[in-house]
């Protein structure tokens, strides 16, 4: 039964459930919540899917060209120059 | 990083093959955060270079007492905060020009999305996603970027930005918050972002 006052009580905890930071007794209370509240179970979904979409478009490397410019401003020789 | 001061040392002794490793380690990283910070590529190559070149500079002057990391991506956060200081110096003043012409704003286009991974979002989704960062407010998008991006632990992102723990948690929640509900449409459209 979907309890407005209690959603938003646990919805400032919910950030620190994504992130595994909440103590046991926290964690328990909110799963429990969100095993009868569909409304905080697609809050916590769709706040999941935000970071990994963002996260996904992370590239590993720089640019071959920004980091030889990078290298030229320390005044360090490219790799192929060694 | 393994063995950390051994590397300071090298880098206060001038060493280029103990600079090369520090850009190895910390570039991609200080290049991606500016890059979200900024929305722009050239200003994020700016910042990327300012760093390091603050860091050969001031390496006499670490004294360690955060990691050298964490150190990095301060100098890395500031020189991006004080840009987009001079964006909104820059938009207030033409603001008061009253000519009609638009004031100068952040640029936000492209950012990241030079790569595969990204390209194979839909353009609109690679949109609304930029302006969404876009129009996050600068103190939080910092801590979200450096958060969740680049997944630094929240003691680290408040070390580098001098923030308690509990103001990092704090930020990252409004920072999600706006970002999902900015996103909303598209996520709950689930397979059509791809």
């Amino acid at each position: 039964m979907r309890d407005d006052a209690h959603c938003q009580q646990l919805l400032h905890r919910i950030c620190e459930y994504m992130d595994g930071e909440l103590d046991t007794g926290t964690c328990a209370e909110l799963e429990a919540h969100l095993a009868e509240c569909s409304d905080c179970r697609s809050l916590l979904d769709s706040l999941r899917k935000t970071v990994s979409l963002y996260r996904r478009c992370v590239p590993d490397d720089l640019p071959p060209d920004v980091r030889a410019r990078l290298l030229a401003a320390l005044n360090l020789p490219p790799p192929d120059a060694q | 990083m393994p063995d950390e001061a051994a590397l300071v040392q090298r880098l206060r002794q001038g060493d280029p093959q103990a600079y090369r490793e520090l850009v190895d380690a910390y570039s991609p990283r200080v290049y991606r955060l500016a890059l979200g910070m900024l929305g722009d590529p050239a200003e994020a190559e700016d910042v990327l270079q300012e760093t390091f070149l603050s860091v050969y500079r001031n390496i006499g002057g670490f004294r360690g007492d955060s990691g050298l990391g964490t150190w990095i991506y301060r100098i890395a956060a500031n020189a991006s905060l004080m840009r987009l200081r001079r964006h909104k110096d820059a938009a207030s003043l033409d603001e008061t020009t009253e000519d009609g012409a638009e004031p100068k704003v952040a640029p936000s286009g492209g950012f990241w999305f030079w790569d595969p991974e990204a390209a194979a979002l839909s353009g609109e989704v690679r949109r609304v996603m930029t302006e969404a960062i876009a129009a996050l407010p600068e103190a939080l998008r910092i801590v979200f970027l450096m958060r969740d991006v680049e997944d630094m632990p929240a003691a680290e992102v408040a070390d580098a930005l001098g923030l308690t723990v509990a103001a990092v948690k704090s930020r990252l929640h409004r920072a999600r918050m706006f970002l999902r509900d900015r996103l909303y449409p598209y996520l709950v459209a689930g397979e059509e972002t791809r």
